[in-house]
């Protein structure tokens, strides 16, 4: 497989395996639409992303390239949270900051087992906590006046505990 | 209750705190209706359950035969006596008919797939419970209690590995007691309910009586016990908070022994209280400040609201309603309607009442799934909240799975009838009594492709009317019908109307002989047929399954168990006829030989799973050979000889 080069909005440039670059969706569209040929010594610009970010998002691709095409039949067990395997728990132990850039940059290339992981990754944070330690976890400002508190406070009685 | 008399002669019950060595925890509570007196009790009664696998009117492998002084401990084996539930294993999950869950967030690791809900004698602050599981242990995954408080509290839940070692204790072909270390809570109970997870399961799983051991209330019913509350009013919230966390206004070392606690408390009321409200607020306000000071690095709530949508896409409902309390937006995502297409209730049974039936109808606007199994149970949902979501919400609705709902009844599948254009998968399992199937609305309904009434009574003529409005039917589920339905006149309707049918169970049902066999032949998509327990009174079924097996060449799994008319040229026609076949169950079929068997295994390649339980003339020593020599799963239940003789 031929190299690329992928420019990170910091200007960094990183000389990338193509096979591994193309787990990347957007990246792939970029080169067929703009006829990119292999070998060329054109880089790929992507504004959305520092280097920081993509050095991490190559680790991962790189480390996930065999892996089979996701089906799309299986949705029912895509929603579960307790496959993450034990190398992309250790892949994604970051602060929530780098967390939460990872998945816009999943997002933004396009990599679906990614933007899954990283999301499953948020969603076991919130999962079995008290809406105060879900604030506390993620800084989040209780902006709710009185009357709205009041109100969720009663949607919510059901599945308080007591 | 019947030995009230005895117990009402000796009214000394004080408070058990003090001497109770298995609430070893200080009890605050000091309810003065507990007795210092451990009573030992078996399930007097049996409330409800979602599987069995003998017929009501039986009494062989019923639910009932939990109740009572176990019958068969310490005996291991596959007894008639106890309580066996109707599946085991993956096999059920594996055949044409399976339907996929949905809304798999909601699950824990380790679902429950069964219930069971048992009453007992009298109330008891329970100290331990023992199950006396007599055949293939380790299914059971949670207990559950209901206070006289009318809360279900959790006593005890299973883990994976836990199960597993559940498991082992039958290597032995022994039976052990089964007491799980259960939560010691401090409100008295009369209902325990047990759920079971059989999935990895060898074979059935039989249960010969559970004992519930704690102590003695004095009182017999929950107005009893209201009356005795009013009487004793009960300490408010912050009073229950303050003893939760042992709190004590002053130092009782620094204080002489002489104050007695109201002391203490005035004491602190007086000096004490507004210092420690300064404090608390200072604590609150430092942890506000920290939050501050973190660096501006993203956050949670920078992300995209399509992020956001699809990282609370993972999240199980309670999970969801938690985030939507921490702030407006949260609250704005974690309520979009795409979030709640699918909705699955019954992981979350022992909380669902009216009011999240209510704040459900506010989000669910693209409702396409529901699933309200087990929810309602005492009460705990009203007919017009059911009624109101599905007026609501009814009409995108394409799957509705409503099994075990105490609240349903005829006036509530009315609605669904009306407002449901849309429905084509009903699931309405274990409404046997009362009859709710008598209302002509569900006849309105003209998609349904699956319709599952397993162990629900239903009229024949309007099972014909709704077979008919359905041609595109895939799966029906008869099992355990009522002796009112005529198995042959059904079958006659399906071969007219429903020729797409993929599966029937009817399993138990009455009725159905050659001429529904014959009829059935004509539906020659079938993969899927279980006649268990059927063909009672047909002596010689086996020209009309020659012709089934003829014209339905996609069958894959096949149960026959205790058909007595089958003998071994109907083996050889299936050895022959069905080359698809997966599973076959001919347990209790007594006219068929081991050559036959093994001609099947030979010649049915894609054959997993072959139950041979209770088949006299099949050679056990063979059958061991069978299972080393090919890739199928072979059953033969375990009697000890003793109980054959």
């Amino acid at each position: 497989m031929p190299n690329i080069k992928l420019q990170s909005s910091d200007g960094e440039i990183f000389d990338t395996s193509l096979d591994i670059a193309l787990c990347s969706l957007t990246i792939k569209t970029m080169i067929d639409d703009c006829g990119i040929d292999e070998g060329e010594d054109t880089v790929v610009p992507l504004p959305n992303v520092n280097s920081t970010i993509l050095r991490k998002v190559l680790t991962w691709a790189q480390y996930h390239k065999d892996d089979p095409q996701p089906t799309e039949d299986d949705d029912s067990k895509e929603k579960r949270t307790d496959d993450i395997s034990s190398w992309d728990a250790d892949f994604l132990k970051v602060d929530q900051g780098t967390l939460f850039e990872l998945i816009l940059a999943a997002n933004y290339l396009d990599i679906k087992g990614l933007l899954d992981v990283t999301c499953k990754t948020v969603a076991n944070m919130i999962k079995g906590k008290t809406p105060e330690e879900i604030r506390k976890t993620f800084n989040i400002k209780n902006d709710f006046t009185p009357a709205e508190e009041e109100q969720v406070r009663k949607e919510n009685e059901w599945c308080e505990e007591k | 209750m019947e030995d009230s008399s005895s117990l009402s002669s000796s009214p000394n019950y004080s408070d058990c705190s003090s001497s109770s060595s298995a609430l070893n925890q200080p009890d605050h509570s000091q309810r003065t209706f507990v007795s210092n007196i451990s009573v030992n009790q078996h399930a007097s009664e049996v409330l409800d359950f979602s599987s069995q696998y003998g017929s009501d009117y039986s009494i062989s492998y019923t639910a009932l035969n939990i109740t009572g002084r176990p019958s068969k401990y310490p005996d291991y084996g596959d007894f008639p006596e106890t309580y066996a539930l109707r599946t085991y294993g993956s096999w059920w999950g594996d055949c044409p008919s399976s339907s996929k869950e949905f809304n798999v967030q909601n699950l824990p690791s380790l679902p429950s797939e069964d219930f069971i809900v048992i009453r007992f004698e009298q109330f008891v602050v329970p100290e331990k419970l023992i199950i006396f599981e007599t055949y293939n242990p380790g299914a059971i995954v949670r207990i559950w209690a209901f206070t006289v408080e009318e809360k279900w509290i959790c006593l005890w839940e299973s883990t994976k590995q836990q199960l597993q070692q559940q498991q082992q204790r039958c290597t032995f072909r022994k039976s052990t007691p089964f007491a799980p270390p259960i939560k010691l809570i401090k409100t008295p109970v009369q209902i325990i309910r047990i759920e079971f997870n059989h999935s990895h399961l060898d074979y059935f799983t039989e249960i010969d009586g559970v004992t519930l051991i704690g102590k003695k209330c004095n009182f017999y019913s929950i107005d009893d016990y209201q009356t005795f509350m009013r009487n004793n009013p009960e300490k408010g919230p912050i009073l229950k908070t303050l003893e939760s966390i042992k709190f004590r206004p002053v130092d009782v070392s620094q204080v002489s022994n002489q104050m007695n606690n109201q002391e203490y408390l005035r004491n602190f009321l007086m000096n004490d209280l507004e210092k420690f409200i300064q404090e608390a607020l200072v604590l609150s306000t430092l942890e506000t400040d920290n939050c501050d000071d973190r660096d501006k690095s993203l956050e949670l709530s920078d992300l995209p609201f399509d992020i956001l949508l699809t990282i609370f896409s993972y999240l199980d409902m309670v999970s969801l309603f938690k985030i939507g309390r921490t702030s407006k937006l949260m609250y704005d995502i974690s309520t979009h309607p795409l979030l709640y297409s699918e909705v699955n209730l019954r992981p979350y049974w022992h909380l669902v009442n009216n009011d999240t039936v209510c704040t459900l109808a506010k989000r669910t606007s693209l409702l396409k799934k529901l699933d309200l199994s087990w929810c309602g149970i005492f009460g705990s949902i009203d007919r017009t909240e059911f009624k109101k979501l599905i007026q609501q919400r009814g009409d995108t609705v394409t799957h509705l799975v409503l099994n075990s709902c105490k609240f349903l009844n005829a006036s509530c599948l009315d609605t669904v009838g009306i407002v449901c254009d849309n429905l084509r998968e009903l699931s309405l399992r274990n409404y046997s009594d009362p009859p709710i199937m008598n209302f002509s609305c569900v006849a309105n309904l003209k998609n349904l492709e699956r319709l599952d009434l397993f162990r629900t009574s239903i009229e024949t003529s309007l099972l014909l009317t709704i077979l008919e409005n359905n041609p595109r039917l895939k799966h029906l589920n008869l099992a355990f019908g009522s002796i009112a339905v005529n198995m042959d006149e059904v079958a006659i309707q399906l071969s007219r109307t429903n020729t797409q049918l993929v599966s029937i169970d009817l399993w138990k049902s009455h009725s159905l002989s050659a001429t529904g066999i014959q009829a059935l032949s004509f539906c020659k998509d079938l993969e899927e047929i279980d006649f268990g327990w059927c063909l009672r009174e047909e002596a010689l079924p086996g020209e009309s399954l020659r012709n089934l097996f003829t014209r339905c060449t996609k069958l894959k799994k096949i149960f026959l168990a205790a058909i007595r008319g089958i003998t071994d040229r109907d083996v050889e026609n299936i050895a022959n006829l069905c080359p698809n076949l997966e599973q076959i169950d001919l347990m209790g079929v007594l006219g068929i030989s081991t050559e036959k068997c093994l001609e099947i295994l030979v010649k049915c390649k894609k054959l997993k799973f072959l139950d041979l339980s209770f088949c006299e003339n099949v050679d056990g020593n063979m059958i061991n050979l069978w299972k080393e020599t090919f890739n199928v799963d072979i059953k033969r239940s375990f009697v000890p000889t003793d109980f054959l003789n």
